[in-house]
């Protein structure tokens, strides 16, 4: 068969229908790439606009006094913000808010207000004098937004990878940052930078107590005390390795969480006492396969939470790390709300799509689920 | 075949012989097999790795920056699925398992084959998306030297040189090849991170890079002949930031140096190669904070590879590799060296009658640190019922090993965790006629892959470690068809080529994982090129024209990347005296100014210029 078949040689006309049929075949594909890729759809279709907005060109344009994706949100004044990680720098660091009225989570709303991605890394988020502070670390911002539509008010920018943001007055707020080795000293009116206080290594949370500002200096393995009227160090306590987040409960003292420089020691949960800086207590985690973090406390200052898998709940009475889970749920982070101290646990699923947000009373009962969006991390409550 | 015969009838000035190549990976019978053509490669060469393989092949690429670390997907799988070699020898990275497509140097690089699916088991394993050959330059056949030297400069602060040389005294043989690039890339964007999309200039995307190789071997006798061959490259490059980053000061350097030593010996019905081998690997990382993380690996690769033609059109081949790879790093492993050692053998039996059928099967099993892969193999098969109509198809089984760092990372890595499982198999149908006067070639193939115990890097508690957490599935449609017809002293020529790869996830990673069902991120499912050139003497003009479609960029398919289309333009003069050529060329790429990403927030530039002088001394 095959082996007997004589030089195959096409004629002048048998070529060109080839070369045209494969030109139409090209022209075919071609065309059905491009319609696939466009269609002629005006994207409005999944589009809900509620209280009276408009789809165009499937986004909402909400009447005035609302907003949101769906202009579904009359009021940020009373909820619950969450601030994505996003990918790192996959720029898709987002904002959503549950309403307390309307019982509904928005998601991506601080792009939907402003026009705008809200950055690389979403850190973290502070409520004060009616603004939002919103932390975004790689960056090396931070988004300030009026709550009365969340439109930008401003950006603070020359910071070189922020991490928190904490308030000492109307005027004045710390800003901790991981490589810059400095804690940097905004006003929060001007949204500028006053100053700076040099701490060597990475800086993460920061509370403000009767006597100064702590700061976790997870790159020296210190906690740091600085004076707040001079901004000169005053103190320092050394806790072990990566001193990370800090919390202070109702008897005015500090609790430390370090991460033990992942593997290197055991983490400790160190509780401080700041008017001497001195360590009243420390708790070592059974082993270097414990990675807690995201310490919170609860409004009356009673009730720690960390994260460690899942959440974990511990008066701060008690002389013994909890051996059981608060809830179930995986957890990358969480926040309490300082108010009715219900529990938000963000869950990340695989770090590389839409997350999920549990609810649960400070009991450990679960009330609801929302998605949310790319790596959900830490908590703003609304004053 | 293709590239054969358009050297023959395009480059006779460019190649004073053609030579077949002596150190190819053996295609399987039954597989997918591309190789760039001549002329896109010359011209694409200097822009690197990335955009070659993006312009012709099935391959789709992403680059944070022109000149930026590169990654890639063959077959709907990740950079980590294809394995590159190099005379024969797997290298990538042995702490990443890939290859940054952006380090390699082109300079003694001929050209580049993609041996698609499990066409590369004859050669090495791990390649479940493929392999991807860099063909060094071949040895002259006569005595003499001949030369090469190409001047380019380009938009955007870019310019470089490279040279190379062949030379041949009776037995003794070798070439030479230096490269010098540097690219500014500060090109102009629209920032669409900011309201008005504003325009910017990308700053801190400097690529500088330095390539050189050399070979010298020696025909001993009629029987025998030894080969050394250096490859040294090292890239420098700045890390731009994103369209969400204010500045960055992030930068990469890379090192290779990969040196071989061959003992070729053919026999009356046999062939005997063997080949030791030194591979040298670094990368320091300037972070932000300006930490340096230092990263080295070393290893010794050893592959004899036996051929015996059987009589009665059986051909076994008999290979055995021993690997040695050591690492260490100072942030990755605290110090602390990790090595692994590496044994492999295969069999192989084909039966190639020269008629209208060809069978071959294969079975390979590797042994990593004492422990036993699952037994790989293939088989697979070629048809052709008439002169022009081939048909041809392939079963296999392949593995991937974790990396070294899915091992050994501090913290979080876990040396325990289990090797990824590959089974494919393919079906193609293809249609080809030559004759002095033209050449058409038109193949379809459809491929579908099942990999089991994806490892994919999540939480457990808060400590992120490697897990075997996923399943993926791919199928396509590989098509593309090649064509060229003389009439007189015209030339024209058509390449187009269309992929269609729906790569999915079977098995989420946890609970709540929304990714099942859903298209891995950053593998379009439709991809189309086509190149079309007029030749006219020494005279050319190429257009060439490539959509990529939508790109998801989150394993929800929640989020995307839009498709885009770009198109390039070259045309170029080459002209001859005795025995000395000089060519011009210039080349426009992004045509149409089209703004573009290939990863999120990441610019690309747009209309840019590309000048190339040549010149050969024959």
């Amino acid at each position: 068969m095959a082996t007997n078949a004589g030089p195959f040689i096409l004629n002048q006309s048998q070529l060109s229908i080839l070369m045209k049929t494969f030109v139409k075949l090209l022209f075919i594909c071609g065309s059905l790439a491009i319609m696939n890729s466009c269609n002629n759809k005006d994207g409005c279709e999944d589009t809900v606009c509620q209280n009276g907005g408009i789809c165009v060109e499937g986004e909402c344009q909400c009447p005035d006094g609302f907003s949101g994706p769906n202009c579904e949100i009359a009021s940020f004044n009373n909820g619950v913000f969450v601030v994505h990680e996003g990918n790192f720098q996959g720029g898709n660091a987002s904002l959503s808010f549950y309403s307390k009225d309307t019982e509904v989570m928005s998601n991506g709303v601080f792009a939907s207000v402003n026009n705008i991605p809200l950055g690389d890394v979403g850190q973290s988020m502070e409520i004060h004098g009616g603004k939002g502070y919103i932390v975004v670390n790689n960056s090396g911002k931070i988004e300030v937004v009026d709550l009365d539509g969340l439109s930008s008010v401003g950006t603070i920018t020359g910071l070189t990878s922020p991490r928190y943001i904490t308030f000492l007055t109307d005027t004045k707020a710390y800003v901790s940052d991981l490589f810059s080795g400095v804690v940097s000293i905004i006003d929060p009116q001007t949204l500028t930078i006053q100053g700076s206080i040099s701490i060597s290594g990475q800086t993460e949370q920061m509370v403000v107590t009767g006597s100064g500002l702590m700061v976790a200096g997870t790159g020296a393995n210190y906690v740091y005390k600085v004076d707040v009227l001079t901004d000169l160090l005053a103190d320092s306590v050394n806790v072990g390795i990566g001193p990370s987040n800090l919390a202070m409960d109702a008897n005015g003292k500090v609790w430390v969480l370090t991460n033990g420089g992942w593997g290197t020691e055991v983490p400790k949960l160190v509780r401080i006492d700041p008017s001497d800086m001195s360590v009243e207590m420390t708790l070592n985690f059974p082993s270097t396969n414990n990675y807690p973090g995201n310490l919170e406390i609860s409004g009356d200052g009673n009730t720690l939470y960390y994260v460690d898998g899942q959440v974990y709940q511990m008066d701060i009475n008690s002389n013994a790390l909890p051996t059981t889970a608060f809830a179930s749920a995986f957890a990358y982070k969480c926040g309490i709300d300082p108010v009715d101290d219900i529990v938000y646990v963000s869950d990340a699923g695989d770090f590389n799509s839409n997350g999920k947000v549990y609810r649960y009373e400070a009991n450990g009962t679960p009330i609801d689920t929302f998605n949310v969006g790319v790596i959900p991390a830490e908590y703003a409550f609304t004053e | 075949m293709h590239t054969v015969c358009l050297a023959q009838v395009v480059d006779t000035v460019v190649y004073p012989e053609v030579t077949v190549a002596e150190q190819r990976i053996t295609e399987a019978i039954g597989s997918s097999v591309t190789e760039t053509d001549t002329l896109v490669y010359q011209l694409l060469r200097s822009r690197g790795l990335t955009q070659v393989l993006e312009t012709e092949s099935f391959i789709s690429t992403r680059a944070y920056s022109p000149g930026g670390v590169a990654n890639f997907s063959v077959r709907g799988t990740g950079s980590q699925h294809t394995q590159v070699v190099w005379e024969g020898i797997p290298i990538n990275d042995p702490m990443l398992g890939q290859t940054d497509l952006s380090t390699i140097s082109l300079s003694g690089i001929s050209n580049v084959r993609v041996l698609y699916g499990a066409a590369g088991l004859t050669n090495n394993s791990g390649g479940i998306g493929g392999t991807i050959e860099l063909i060094p330059k071949e040895k002259r056949t006569k005595d003499g030297f001949d030369g090469k030297l190409n001047l380019h400069a380009g938009s955007f602060g870019m310019y470089g040189v490279s040279v190379q040389l062949r030379d041949r005294y009776k037995m003794v043989f070798g070439s030479t090849s230096v490269e010098y690039q540097k690219a500014k890339n500060n090109f102009p964007f629209r920032n669409l991170a900011s309201i008005q999309h504003e325009e910017k200039t990308l700053e801190h995307a400097a690529v500088e890079r330095i390539g050189f190789t050399k070979s010298l071997g020696v025909q001993l006798n009629e029987r025998n002949a030894l080969k050394a061959s250096l490859y040294y490259a090292q890239v420098d490059r700045e890390f731009p930031p994103t369209m969400l980053m204010a500045s960055t000061k992030e930068t990469l350097f890379d090192r290779d140096i990969w040196l071989a030593l061959n003992w070729n010996r053919v026999g009356k019905r046999s062939r005997i190669s063997f080949t030791s081998s030194y591979i040298f690997g670094q990368q320091d990382y300037f972070d932000n904070n300006e930490y340096t993380f230092n990263h080295r690996y070393q290893a010794n690769k050893n592959l004899i590879r036996y051929k015996l033609n059987l009589g009665y059109n059986l051909h076994l081949e008999l290979g055995g590799d021993v690997f040695n790879e050591t690492a260490k790093s100072d942030s990755s492993y605290r110090y602390k060296p990790h090595w692994r050692f590496w044994q492999a053998a295969f069999a192989s039996l084909k039966y190639v009658p020269k008629k209208w059928v060809a069978a071959q099967v294969l079975i390979r099993e590797d042994v990593i640190d004492g422990k036993f892969s699952p037994v790989q193999g293939l088989i697979g098969v070629e048809v052709k019922p008439t002169k022009w109509v081939y048909m041809k198809g392939n079963v296999a089984r392949n593995f991937r090993p974790p990396t070294l760092n899915d091992m050994y990372w501090v913290p979080g890595g876990n040396a325990d965790v289990k090797s990824e499982s590959g089974f494919s198999w393919e079906a193609g149908l293809g249609f080809k006629a030559n004759s002095k006067k033209y050449h058409f070639k038109a193949e379809a193939t459809y491929f579908q892959s099942e990999i089991d115990n994806w490892i994919i890097w999540l939480p457990d508690g808060n400590l992120w470690t490697p897990q075997n957490k996923r399943a993926v599935s791919s199928e396509g449609i590989e098509a593309k068809l090649e064509t060229s017809v003389s009439i007189g002293k015209v030339l024209l020529k058509l390449y187009g080529a269309y992929t269609f790869v729906s790569s999915t996830i079977k098995e989420g990673a946890t609970v709540t994982d929304a990714s099942v069902g859903k298209q891995l991120i950053y593998v379009p499912k439709h991809q189309a090129k086509a190149n079309i050139s007029i030749h006219v003497s020494r005279l050319y003009l190429l257009y060439g024209h490539n959509y990529i479609g939508l790109r998801y960029t989150t394993s929800d398919n929640l989020s995307s990347l839009p498709a885009y289309q770009l198109s390039f333009l070259s045309f170029g003069y080459t002209h001859q005296f005795q025995k000395h050529a000089v060519g011009l060329n210039f080349t426009i790429d992004n045509l149409f100014n089209k703004d573009y990403q290939t990863i999120a927030w990441r610019p690309m530039p747009g209309r840019s210029f590309l000048i190339n002088l040549n010149y050969q001394f024959l």
